[in-house]
């Protein structure tokens, strides 16, 4: 019966955390320009996650190390630090992004400029992880999280012809633009496969104490967790593709994501596009911030645990005061929020292989996974994802930026 | 050639393009060309013949396509005067002439490409435009209707007047014909003219003003897609 509550809440939990300003922004480009022919994206991004979140958890319960300490520990203190500069430059864009996607959600709401709301967000981040515990974080604010369901809801109300969707899980190429759709594809893989997600999944098996008997719980947390929130990704594609598409609007900026509910729910479809941008965004960013904390303690050695008072932890918190700090600068400079998610989603998908092969190698090492390890399977699919992702980021990124198309 | 590749990958690309960078390809690679030179430019001719009906069918019609073209003819007469003096190029002198060969092409196709960008660029920003148009008509229609607050209407015409502005600025450096750019400016301050009013009525509450604004915002949005679909190929 415990178990049973523990997968509810942790696919709740799964749910509410998956969606975030990435996953939102993509979702809605890739539908308002391509209709429901990037639907392949997301599944693929969703597949690809599914697998990753549920080998972190795995390697946890089974050998008591982090996906990080374990890298750090299994590959060297020089390979941790090349992996540390690369993952803290891309995940420190990142919270700046999701920084940028509540503040986005508070202008929407007052009509005050975006920035002005970088250093009190920064603050709300900062006192919710100081005062609060890993169970508040996870579970509160996640489950607040199930607001996004509304696209869901939305997306059955605009009687989307599913029939077309599923063609759009089958990949084909546009008729036009090819550069800007294959770097949408990059940016929807990057907002998925976000290295943070994995890491901070393995950090929470070991803050919730996961030993071997949790394989199974974790299996079937990973898998309906991370399917709900593709679900959820697909549903904001079908309604961008549903309502945006027709009348030609492509979204270049955040004013225009309050379109996608407002034709179906009216006056709650803003509230509720903010509620969810608002929510999914805070929620990232706490999850993002502790996962720079965790990763760094991690890797060097230092007592980590959000369970813990800040001052048994000291270098820990600093960690994560120092990261929000730069998180909400960065926004506070005027960087347009949609243009550095996208950007970043980007970067991620990119530097994939530098954070998932050593995790690969992990997983199929005896010493820390036993007999637990991965099978062929699980290692072809990931390897196949990753390397597409690479190579289509590292062709697509430079067309997009020196091309300007 | 490093630029031309976008056409492959995407700005600009269409078949027709695809197909004679093919062709020009085949034309500078020495394994094909040692292959004989008859046989070789019956294929080249098919192609050809391919391309310009479709080309003056409009399927591929700017004027990359036709430089292209002209490129396509100046391989094609190399050849057929290589021909008539009984002088195979490849065999009595490779290098040179291949590379010859291979410098007036990179000429031209670099040249048309350049054309091509300002083609591209300049549907890229009316685009932009008439997307920003429609999403200011949706915006007026969601606040004429109460579904979203006065601030948030007021900001998204702010950012629509600001991006249509910066998209105008834009397309005044495009290198385009001044009979186009004119047409175009006065476009889109159409367009500029009908959002400020839009933004006035949602500020003074005047309902009734916008629905009119929004509609007269539509039909120049409307015009303006019409002349870039209608003189983007051809007045460039």
């Amino acid at each position: 019966m415990k178990k049973l509550l523990e997968i509810a809440l942790g696919i709740v939990t799964s749910v509410g955390g998956f969606l975030e300003i990435g996953s939102i922004t993509t979702a809605a480009q890739a539908g308002a320009e391509f209709g429901f022919q990037l639907t392949w994206a997301i599944l693929l991004g969703g597949l690809c996650v599914i697998f990753l979140v549920e080998q972190a958890g795995r390697l946890s319960a089974v050998s008591g190390h982090t996906v990080a300490g374990a890298i750090r520990e299994r590959f060297g203190l020089n390979y941790f630090v090349v992996l540390f500069v690369v993952l803290m430059l891309v995940t420190l864009l990142v919270l700046a992004a999701e920084i940028g996607g509540v503040c986005i959600a508070l202008e929407l709401a007052t009509g005050i400029a975006f920035q002005w709301w970088a250093l009190p967000v920064a603050f709300l981040v900062w006192v919710i992880i100081w005062k609060g515990t890993f169970g508040i974080i996870e579970k509160g604010v996640s489950f607040l999280g199930l607001v996004t369901l509304c696209f869901i809801v939305g997306a059955f109300v605009v009687h989307p012809s599913w029939r077309d969707v599923a063609s759009g899980a089958t990949p084909t190429l546009p008729g036009h633009d090819k550069t800007h759709y294959w770097f949408i594809v990059v940016s929807i893989l990057g907002a998925s496969i976000s290295p943070y997600l994995f890491f901070f999944y393995s950090s929470g098996a070991i803050e919730d104490k996961w030993d071997e008997s949790y394989i199974s719980v974790n299996r079937v947390i990973a898998t309906g967790g991370m399917s709900f929130g593709t679900f959820i990704s697909v549903a904001v594609l079908i309604l961008a593709g549903v309502i945006l598409l027709p009348r030609g609007i492509h979204v270049e900026h955040y004013s225009q994501l309050p379109l996608l509910l407002v034709p179906v729910f009216g006056y709650w479809g803003f509230w509720l596009l903010v509620a969810s941008l608002g929510i999914a965004c805070l929620g990232a960013a706490m999850e993002i911030t502790l996962e720079i904390a965790y990763f760094t303690a991690q890797g060097f050695g230092w007592n980590w645990s959000e369970n813990q008072k800040p001052k048994k932890e000291a270098r820990f918190s600093l960690v994560y005061m120092v990261a929000i700090l730069i998180g909400a600068l960065l926004v506070v400079t005027g960087i347009d929020p949609l243009k550095l998610t996208i950007l970043s989603m980007a970067l991620t998908a990119a530097t994939l292989p530098i954070s998932i092969v050593p995790f690969l190698l992990l997983m199929n090492d005896k010493h820390y996974v036993e007999e637990h390890g991965n099978g062929w399977f699980s290692n072809a699919v990931v390897v196949l994802i990753i390397a597409l992702a690479f190579v289509v980021a590292v062709v697509a990124i430079p067309l997009q930026i020196f091309g300007d198309s | 050639m490093t630029r031309c590749t976008q056409y492959r990958t995407g700005s600009g690309s269409d078949r027709v393009v695809s197909e004679m960078l093919n062709y020009t390809e085949m034309c500078v690679d020495p394994a094909t060309t040692r292959v004989g030179r008859r046989e070789q430019r019956r294929a080249l001719a098919q192609v050809m013949t391919k391309c310009r009906a479709q080309y003056r069918t409009g399927s591929g019609s700017d004027r990359v396509v036709s430089e292209m073209f002209n490129c396509a003819d100046r391989v094609d007469a190399h050849f057929s005067v290589v021909e008539h003096l009984g002088t195979n190029p490849v065999a009595t002198a490779p290098g040179s002439v291949l590379k010859a060969l291979l410098t007036i092409l990179l000429v031209l196709l670099s040249n048309a490409c350049t054309s091509s960008d300002s083609a591209t660029k300049l549907e890229k920003e009316t685009n932009t435009i008439i997307s920003w148009a429609a999403t200011a008509q949706m915006v007026g229609e969601a606040w004429h209707a109460a579904s979203v607050p006065r601030a948030y209407a007021d900001r998204t015409l702010q950012s629509a007047q600001e991006a249509i502005e910066k998209e105008k600025r834009a397309i005044q450096t495009l290198s385009i014909s001044p009979d186009t750019r004119s047409r175009l400016s006065g476009n889109i301050e159409s367009v500029g003219t009908a959002l400020a009013q839009m933004r006035s009525a949602v500020k003074s509450g005047d309902h009734a003003a916008l629905a009119s604004y929004s509609e007269q915002l539509g039909s120049k949005a409307q015009e303006l897609e019409r002349f870039v679909t209608e003189h983007l190929g051809q007045r460039l």
